[in-house]
């Protein structure tokens, strides 16, 4: 069940959770804590603005608020604060920071910026996570189960399940498993699945799928 | 051409609907006729791993009454067999995706390109059970020899006949003839008397079923296989054909004998 | 008593678990069908009764009371038909 004060904004296509501002900070991510666990898993990977009336709070604050939600697999969009608050220098800040990691292979580089949610759990058939920016999945991705990412997915685990990145176009997406044996895989417009007959032999390898020269490769990489 | 759609349903879970169908579609296949097979469990969807198709899926059941893509697109072609497609359900969503009222204009469009339009429903008898039957013509009830199934058979029966359903036919899958021998499993006259309902086959429990699931290839392909003659049997009757039931007999071991002879001593 | 169901069972007597099945099978499906019944089916039978009934003697329509009831292998109709009096034979 939702808690009142989380509203579902359909239009910009995230959620918006209120805080109640007259508390002290520590009170407040109590309060974002409860609210954000009582978010069923079908939100996973939203955009969530947390309106905290005309509180102000620290930039190490903000970024506690942002941990909380990146720990139940949801994005910070802003932090709407009426007061003269360190919202939008946090947002900017979020966009120059240094890559977030980075997969190499024998001849490539593959970044993460910090559009990227953080998921710590296992996806199983039926469930599905969908997010415009990057997917970093601690947990397995089963077979039935859907993850969509506007960019690039990395699964630290094993991906069964179908898997699509840059499913908004972008053909520099990437899908990076730990264990990579997909039902299908989708990068931009490309779908591939393995060949009929016999199942391909497991390998011990981390691999990654990219497209190059118009077709999805998989190869070994190092985180 | 108008073809006929026919719903494999049973009420209970468990019984052998998935693989009924995968087989009886395959079956009219090797027969040379276009068959669709339709899976409306969604949120459970599984006629795809059965058939070996589920690395293949794009769009669903739910894309197409959404008009998220076109019946062409969603429709998977098998891998075997010319004539043979998979309309798989969504697993993501759930059943009140898709109305009776979807399901019966689906039906109407699949069967101006189809003969036969396999609709492989959901256990249950909520609504992902009248959105399966809402486009049929005729429905195949499957059945095993226990009390729970035949119960819930008895009440599907029921639930077609309400519904308006003017042709229901019963399989009575997974059947052991050496319990049925022996006085521990019910007999197909058993079940007809209870069920007062037309009889178009029997199939037997087979092992070659589970092998065949695993590697994801309809039994009937397998021609060694109890169970794929059984359902190349039953389709044969789908399309018109007299054919005679399958003799369920094992070899009677010397114990078996002895029980016999004194059963017949003591009459 | 171990032995004595093998004689039985040999003797292919019909305490076979198959006979078992189809017995509680039969009084299971009275119950469901008269439950699920499409109109109420106690109702319509309680109406008939009474139409039927009423020629003969003259009845407590409100009281009068029809259900199932089970004892250990059969089903049973009961019917409980208050009379309030009987009517004059009538010739015709």
């Amino acid at each position: 069940m939702l808690c009142e004060d989380i509203l579902i904004d359909r239009s910009r296509g995230g959620i918006v959770i209120r805080l109640d501002p007259e508390t002290d900070f520590h009170t407040m991510k109590q309060q974002l804590k409860a609210k954000v666990q009582s978010i069923d898993g079908s939100l996973m990977g939203a955009l969530v603005e947390i309106d905290i009336g005309n509180k102000l709070i620290t930039r190490n604050e903000a970024r506690e608020m942002e941990e909380i939600l990146a720990q139940n697999g949801l994005q910070l969009r802003c932090i709407a604060s009426k007061g003269r608050g360190p919202a939008p220098a946090v947002k900017k800040e979020m966009e120059q920071r240094e890559p977030l990691f980075r997969l190499r292979t024998r001849d490539q580089e593959f970044t993460f910026s910090h559009e990227t949610v953080l998921v710590k759990r296992n996806l199983r058939s039926g469930q599905h996570l969908h997010h415009p920016g990057n997917i970093v999945i601690m947990g397995d991705i089963n077979p039935g189960a859907e993850v969509v990412a506007g960019g690039s997915i990395l699964v630290m685990g094993a991906l069964r399940g179908m898997a699509h990145a840059g499913a908004e176009g972008d053909s520099t997406a990437v899908v990076a498993a730990l264990k990579l044996c997909p039902t299908q895989l989708r990068i931009a417009n490309h779908i591939t699945r393995s060949p009929d007959g016999e199942p391909i032999a497991e390998t011990e390898d981390t691999e990654i799928a990219y497209i190059k020269d118009g077709k999805v490769v998989i190869e070994k990489f190092k985180i | 051409m108008s073809g006929k759609v026919l719903v494999i349903t049973s009420g209970k879970g468990g019984v052998g609907k998935t693989t009924t169908t995968a087989n009886l579609g395959t079956a009219l296949a090797m027969m040379g006729y276009k068959v669709v097979l339709v899976d409306t469990d969604i949120g459970l969807r599984n006629l795809d791993v059965v058939m070996g198709l589920e690395n293949r899926i794009v769009f669903d059941i739910v894309d197409v009454v959404n008009e998220n893509c076109k019946l062409k697109q969603a429709m998977i072609k098998d891998k075997r067999f010319d004539g043979l497609y998979l309309l798989p359900a969504a697993q993501t969503k759930e059943k009140t995706a898709v109305s009776p009222h979807q399901m019966r204009s689906l039906s109407a469009e699949l069967k101006k390109e189809f003969d036969y339009v396999l609709i492989d429903c959901p256990a249950g008898i909520e609504q992902g059970f009248k959105n399966a039957i809402a486009g049929a013509d005729e429905a195949l009830v499957v059945a095993t020899p226990e009390v729970s199934s035949v119960r819930d058979a008895d009440r599907i029966i029921g639930l077609l006949e309400a519904a308006g359903l003017a042709i229901s036919r019963l399989i009575i899958n997974r059947i052991r003839p050496k319990m049925v021998r022996r006085g521990d499993m019910m007999d197909i006259d058993d079940i007809i008397d209870i069920l007062a309902i037309k009889l178009i086959g029997v199939v037997p429990e087979d092992e070659v079923i589970v092998v065949s699931t695993n590697r994801g290839e309809p039994a009937v392909i397998d021609y060694t296989s109890k169970a794929g003659e059984a359902y190349r049997r039953i389709a044969r009757r789908l399309v018109g054909e007299e054919v005679p039931f399958m003799v369920l007999d094992y070899n009677e071991g010397l114990f078996d004998r002895f029980r016999r002879m004194l059963k017949l001593a003591a009459r | 008593m171990a032995f004595l169901d093998l004689i039985n069972k040999l003797l292919g007597r019909d305490n076979s678990s198959k006979q078992v099945a189809k017995e509680r099978l039969r009084l299971v499906l009275v119950h469901d069908r008269a439950n699920t019944a499409p109109v109420d089916f106690l109702t319509a039978l309680k109406e008939d009764l009474i139409r039927v009934i009423s020629q003969y003697m003259e009845i407590d329509e409100e009281a009068l009371e029809v259900t199932f009831s089970n004892s250990d292998n059969s089903v049973a109709l009961i019917a409980n038909i208050p009379v309030i009096k009987m009517r004059r034979a009538v010739n015709n």
